[in-house]
Formats: structure tokens, sequence, C-alpha cells
């Protein structure tokens, strides 16, 4: 297989972590003619200069690639990407949070910009493969003539629900060496390859929110008009209290409601009423609903069944994924009913299906129930 | 892997063997054995030596300049850079004191110069200085009618670029100078890339700052000059003895001399006989086998040695990185700190689209090239421009795209 692909381009997406170093150096081993490219995504501005080391998107992180392609001597560019990041990632996350959705812009990242933007100018540079440093396995199933994407092997590092976008074309030129490691494997080779880079933290946060968090994002860009204050209410129409904008609650939350009634402390953000500006509270149970409504689906590869699909679902990132039954209308659009009632669906936030480690594919939330 | 060909001059030219050997015989002559740098203010043997190198490097630079030039007009500086940021601040600090808050001092540039003068722009402004850009051609280039409209009596400054680095477009200067002479006011000349590319007689052009980068002409990088007429006051940027107080700290000895030994040697007749026909059949490949190839400022008057390109259909910075993966090194635009390309303000001020502006090449040359390199060049690019432009949907079945050389390209309808 390492003879096959001896020579074979391979464009490394480099963050200057830990991860897309190692895949770098790891492809690199294997033989293939690796081109090592750093995306610049986001301006931090001079407020976040401390953080992200100055004006530009983290010359540090790019150092840190430009560093690592230096050691195993690969070329290494820097890309633009700040324009289409800003249309496709930064603005739908801040227009879901006015639309009362919880924007997953990590999913929309890899949608737009990882697995479309950058192929785009790997094949301009006549790249065969595009490598990223996911803890994810792809796999060409040459019997079924079919491209996979797989769990990692590592349950505490698997960033597969984030992947569920992918298409085949994209899947069949992707190489994710780091599926079949664990994280602490990953950091050991950093330091077998000297790389200078194996004792940086995991990123944790959003990329491009600084320190005034995402309420503070959003408020910076997004006039109060189009993101009033309102009133709390249950669900039967009780008045408990005054919200500061929708935008700063989501569904599941408890912390910073501001309550003006008694024996609200066991309250939880349960849904809005959009049109007036209303934010519904209500008891934890309220939170459990067994059915969804999802759009935008990507099925990953063909699945064997259109109607009533049994597999298991995760309806966020950090979610012990849940027996359902899926049902896919002509328009695209899928219900989903699960077996047992789940805690706090939440529409903005993606649902991906898996069959047993295998990711079947994945849609956006739409809304709670069946309607 | 195979050879790297160096298409950059522009940018870094390589060093002339004879200021390498000029900077050997520096070593031999300080102390056998072992390198000795002497500081040319120490009042010793040593320091006299030193001394005299630089004098002696000062007159080259100043020979080169033109007939009758005063080397006591030839200021060192570190940089390019420097050079220009002090020519601006000797000319508009001054100004902004005198006018204190009634008035504000004005400043006319160019949009197309260089990023160092560029960089003052927001200084000035900062300072309660106004500025005003002289547009330019369709070429890149500046004209002297054009700066009637945009006099004011608190003008004190014109700020011009010579040559343009990116294009090569020699600005004609005397009508500049002449009309900003007339008013009394100062002209500044970034002539970096017209040094040893063009012919100058700096008396003649009666210019009031003219600046140079050393390294563009084939010796060290990481000395600039200024060239001084008299009666222009210049104000130190760092304070020091040096350079008759006008600019302090150790002088850099080796890269001096070697812009002395470099200034010797420059024949901007010769450079362009044996350059400019390497250029002009680089360029007639070019057009000939890629449809859809824009020369930028190809209808201008240019130096001999430089070439920028864009071809219809190809956008965004994938160009520069291909061919650097082929072997070959050109520049685009110019890259930040992270390294990203940002596209040239150059070409964008000659109407290019920014995606077109980061997908432009420059190939610049300093010396004679073989047939082999131009026909390879040739056919890696014609390999890579159809890549990029099959990659980025405009196929072949377009046909040929037929371009007339400098006119925009006919064919309408690429993204965005």
């Amino acid at each position: 297989m390492q003879t096959e692909n001896r020579q074979q381009k391979v464009l490394v997406a480099m963050s200057g972590g830990v991860d897309s170093s190692v895949t770098a150096a790891l492809l690199k081993n294997q033989g293939y003619q690796v081109i090592g490219v750093h995306m610049q995504l986001w301006n931090h501005g001079d407020d976040n200069a401390e953080r992200f080391g100055s004006r530009c998107c983290s010359i540090v992180d790019s150092n840190d690639a430009r560093r690592v392609c230096d050691k195993i001597d690969v070329p290494y560019y820097v890309i633009d990407a700040q324009d289409v990041f800003k249309d496709k990632v930064v603005d739908y996350f801040v227009h879901e949070y006015l639309q009362q959705r919880t924007p997953n812009p990590c999913v929309e990242c890899n949608n737009s910009i990882k697995f479309s933007y950058l192929f785009q100018k790997a094949d301009e540079l006549d790249c065969e493969f595009v490598a990223t440093g996911h803890y994810s396995q792809v796999v060409q199933d040459q019997a079924a003539s079919v491209s996979r994407l797989y769990k990692s092997i590592d349950p505490a590092k698997d960033q597969s629900y984030f992947l569920f976008g992918l298409t085949q074309k994209a899947l069949k030129k992707t190489l994710m060496p780091l599926g079949g490691l664990s994280k602490t494997m990953v950091r050991k080779l950093a330091d077998s390859f000297d790389l200078g880079v194996s004792q940086k933290p995991d990123s944790q946060e959003i990329c491009f929110i600084g320190q005034e968090g995402y309420k503070g994002f959003i408020e910076k860009r997004v006039a109060t008009t189009f993101r009033p204050k309102g009133i709390i209410q249950t669900v039967e129409g009780t008045i408990v209290g005054e919200h500061d904008g929708l935008h700063r609650y989501t569904i599941g939350q408890r912390k910073g409601l501001k309550f003006t009634v008694k024996d609200t402390e066991n309250f939880f953000v349960t849904g809005y009423d959009a049109a007036n500006q209303v934010l519904i509270v209500g008891p934890e149970e309220q939170l459990f609903q067994k059915t969804l409504i999802a759009s935008r689906v990507n099925w990953i590869r063909p699945v064997e069944e259109l109607h009533g699909i049994r597999c298991k679902a995760k309806i966020r990132s950090r979610h012990d994924e849940a027996a359902c039954r899926v049902f896919q209308f002509e328009n695209g659009t899928l219900r989903v009913e699960f077996d047992e009632p789940q805690r706090a669906i939440t529409p903005g936030q993606a649902i991906v299906f898996y069959e047993n480690d295998e990711v079947l594919g994945g849609a956006f939330i739409d809304r709670i129930g069946t309607a | 892997m195979s050879a790297k060909t160096y298409l950059d001059s522009n940018a870094g030219a390589p060093l002339r063997p004879l200021v390498v050997e000029k900077l050997l015989s520096v070593f031999a002559e300080t102390r056998a054995g072992s390198v000795l740098l002497p500081n040319p203010s120490s009042i010793h043997a040593h320091g006299r030596q030193a001394k005299r190198w630089i004098a002696e490097a000062r007159e080259a630079v100043a020979a080169s300049l033109g007939s009758g030039t005063d080397p006591e007009q030839v200021l060192f500086t570190s940089s390019g850079t420097e050079a220009n940021q002090q020519a601006i601040r000797s000319v508009l600090e001054p100004a902004l004191s005198r006018n204190g808050r009634a008035t504000k001092p004005h400043w006319i540039l160019t949009p197309v110069e260089h990023d160092s003068v560029l960089q003052m722009v927001s200084w000035f402004q900062e300072q309660g200085g106004e500025v005003s850009y002289l547009p330019v051609d369709a070429q890149g280039l500046p004209h002297s009618s054009e700066l009637e409209n945009l006099w004011r009596p608190e003008t004190v400054l014109l700020s011009v670029i010579a040559v343009n680095n990116e294009t090569g477009a020699i600005t004609d200067l005397a009508p500049l100078v002449q009309t900003v002479r007339a008013r009394g006011a100062r002209i500044h000349v970034d002539a970096a890339q017209a040094w040893g590319k063009i012919p100058l007689d700096l008396k003649a052009l009666d210019a009031d700052l003219v600046t140079f980068s050393a390294h563009k002409i084939g010796a060290l990088a990481g000395v600039g000059v200024v060239w001084i007429h008299s009666g222009v006051r210049m104000q130190a940027l760092m304070r020091g003895k040096q350079e008759k107080g006008r600019r302090g700290g150790t002088e850099n000895l080796l890269g001096i001399i070697s812009a002395g030994a470099a200034a010797a040697l420059v024949n901007p007749e010769k450079w362009s006989e044996e350059v400019g026909p390497w250029r002009d059949l680089l360029q007639k490949k070019v057009v000939e086998r890629i449809p859809g190839t824009f020369v930028n400022a190809g209808l201008a008057p240019r130096i001999a040695g430089t070439l920028n390109l864009n071809f219809e259909g190809v956008e965004g910075e994938s160009m520069v990185m291909a061919l650097d993966l082929a072997g070959y090194s050109v520049s685009s635009g110019s890259a930040c700190a992270s390294g990203v390309v940002e596209p040239s303000h150059v070409l964008m001020a000659m109407g290019r689209s920014k995606s077109q502006a980061m997908a432009a090449i420059r190939i610049s040359l300093s010396e004679a090239l073989s047939e082999q390199v131009c026909e390879d060049f040739v056919s890696a690019l014609e390999r890579i421009v159809s890549k990029i432009r099959a990659s980025q949907g405009i196929g072949q079945e377009k046909g040929r795209i037929r371009v007339e050389l400098g006119k925009e390209p006919q064919v309408k309808g690429h993204a965005n």
C-alpha cells in the first residue's frame, strides 16, 4: 500500500497544532509528497492580541505550522480564507442565534471551508488527496465502491460528529491518518518526530470567539433592535421574568435566567416564542422529547432503507447516542423518533446518525416534535 | 527534486560575483587569519581604513547616480524602507510643526507606491496631515496634468515611484518634478527599482529626495540610500553622530562596501541589452501559447527584466504556489506576517479585481536566461494555467481566448 502511494501529492491542512502536525509527518514518512497549507480564517483584532499573538489571525499558529514543515522538509503556504470563512461560518453563526437556533460553527467550517474551499485549492495545486488531523477514519470500501466514515478508535477524541457533511466526492480524496490513533499516541509521535508542538494545548472553544464570549461577539455585530429584551414565560403563559435578548439563551440552559417570581429555581429554557420574542421556561421534564424534524440532510453513503431507518443518533457533539428510527420525506426533510425521550433537543444543532461505528450521515435540527 | 529556478530578482537580485570578491578582499586586508570589521568611527588605523571604505562606497554610489553627483549628498540607511520613511518624514514633520493647528499640511502620492511609502500615510494622518492620491492610468502611470486638480496651497510633498517594483512600468518623472518645483513644494522619488536598470542623472532630474535599495543591484541586503538635493534638511530617525548626524548607529560596513562595489558595476544600457530580449521572448512565448494572457502594464515603457502576468479565469493565490511546486520562484502581490498572500494594491489601482490581483505573477530577471529555461518555464506555466482553469471551471470548451497585448481580455463571465 505504501509503495503504491509513493509520491502521490497530498495537501495537509495545518492549523499549527499537534494533530495536523503529526498528520503531515506521518504522511511524509509514508512516502507521500506533502504540501502543508495553513488557512488564515479570521483576524482577531487588537483586543485579543495576548491570546492570539498578534493582529493577524494566529501568526503564532502559522509560524508553528511553518516550523513543522521546515522540520519535515515540505513546502508550506498560507492561504487567505477570511472572506469565505466570514461569509459561510461567522455570518451563519450570528444569523442562527438571531433565529433562536444554536449553531455548530465547526460543522459548517468542515462543510464549507475544509472540505470544499480547501479541496478547490488542492485541485488547483494538482493534489490527489487532502489530509486533516481529524480523529475519524475514512475507509475506501472497494467491494461496495463507496467511501465510508467511521468514528475514531479513541472515543474521547472522536470527531466524526463534525464530519457528517462529507460527500463521496470529498471522502474519496480524504486522508485522516489519526483516526486509528489515540491522542496520547499522537502526542508521543509529535515528540518522537521532534515537531516542537507536542505540548500545545488542545483547542477547546470556537476559534473566532475571543474573550468577549459568544454573546459579546454577537452583540458587537448586531444592533439591539434585532435582539430585543423580552419576557420569560412558562408554557402555560405565566410571566416569570425578563430576558436580555433571545440569543443569550439556549435550550436546556439554567444559568443566567432572571426570575421575578418564586418556585422557579428548577426551571430550564425549554423553547422560544419568536414572534413575540418570549423565552419559554419550565421544569426539567419538559426538556425530554422523543421526536424531532431535521433538514439539510447528507447521507455519506447510500442508506439501505429510506423509510424507517433503524440507527443511533447524536443530537449534539457531547451526547450519548440513542436508538431511533428515521423517516425521510420526499422533500428531504427527516422525522426522527427516538425510542426513549432525549434531553434538550436543540434547533440549529446537527443530528448525526450512526450504525455501530460508521457515520451514516446527518442533518440540522429544525423543530422539536412531529409537526 | 529538480533544481529550482529563481525568477524573482526584483525582490532580491543575486549577489554579483565581483561584489563577493570585493567583500573577500576586505577580509584579507583587515587582518590575516581572522576576520576583523573595524568601527569606522574609531580614530586608529583600522578605523580610518573602515572610514575610507565607506567613503569609497559613497563615491561609487554617487557616481552611479549621474554625472557631477556629490558623494556628500549620499546618505546610507539600513534599508530602502528606512530611506523612504526618512525622506518622507524629513519633509512632512517640519511641515506639521510649522503649520501648527491652523492648516493641515498636504501630501500627494500615487496609489502604486511601495508599501514602505504607503505605510507613512496612516502616520501622517494621525499627526494631523492630509493625503491625496495622484491617480494612475490602466498602465499604472501617473500624469502631471492630474496634479492640478489635487494641488492645495498646503501641499508640501509629492512622492512618486520611478519604476514600479511589480510591473516594471517607468514613470515619466521630468514633468512631475517641473510641476512640483514650479509650485515650490518638494518631490520624493522612490527609485529602488530604477537603479542599474534605467540611466539616472539625478542632477538633471532635480528632485529633492531620491531613494534606493542596495540588494536590488546585487549587493547585500541591509543598505538603503537617500540622495539629498542640496539645501534639503534631513531629520534623523535615529540620533547619533554617524552619517553627519543624519543617521545614528554603527555603519553596516560590509553592506555599504558591497553597495559601493555593486554601484560601480551598474550599466543600465548593457543590462537592458542583455536581459531585455529574454523578457521579450518569455512574453512572446507566453502570449502565443497561453490564450487569455494579460500583460500588466504591457503598454507602458518598462524596465527590461520585469514581466507581470494575469491569466483570464485564473483567480486567487494558487499560481505562485503551483509554480513554486514546479520549481520556479516568482512572486505575487505581497505577503503579510503570517505568510498569507495579499492582493497587489498596484494591480488593484490599475483596475484589477481583488482575486485577479492575487493571481498575478511577477517574473523578474537580473541576467540572461537560457533557451531551455525559457522553454521549460513556459511549458510549466502552460500546464499550471490550464490545470487551474479546469479546476476553476474555465475549460477549453470556450475555445481560444484572444487577447491583444495590454488590452482588457474580451471574454467575460468568470467567477466574481
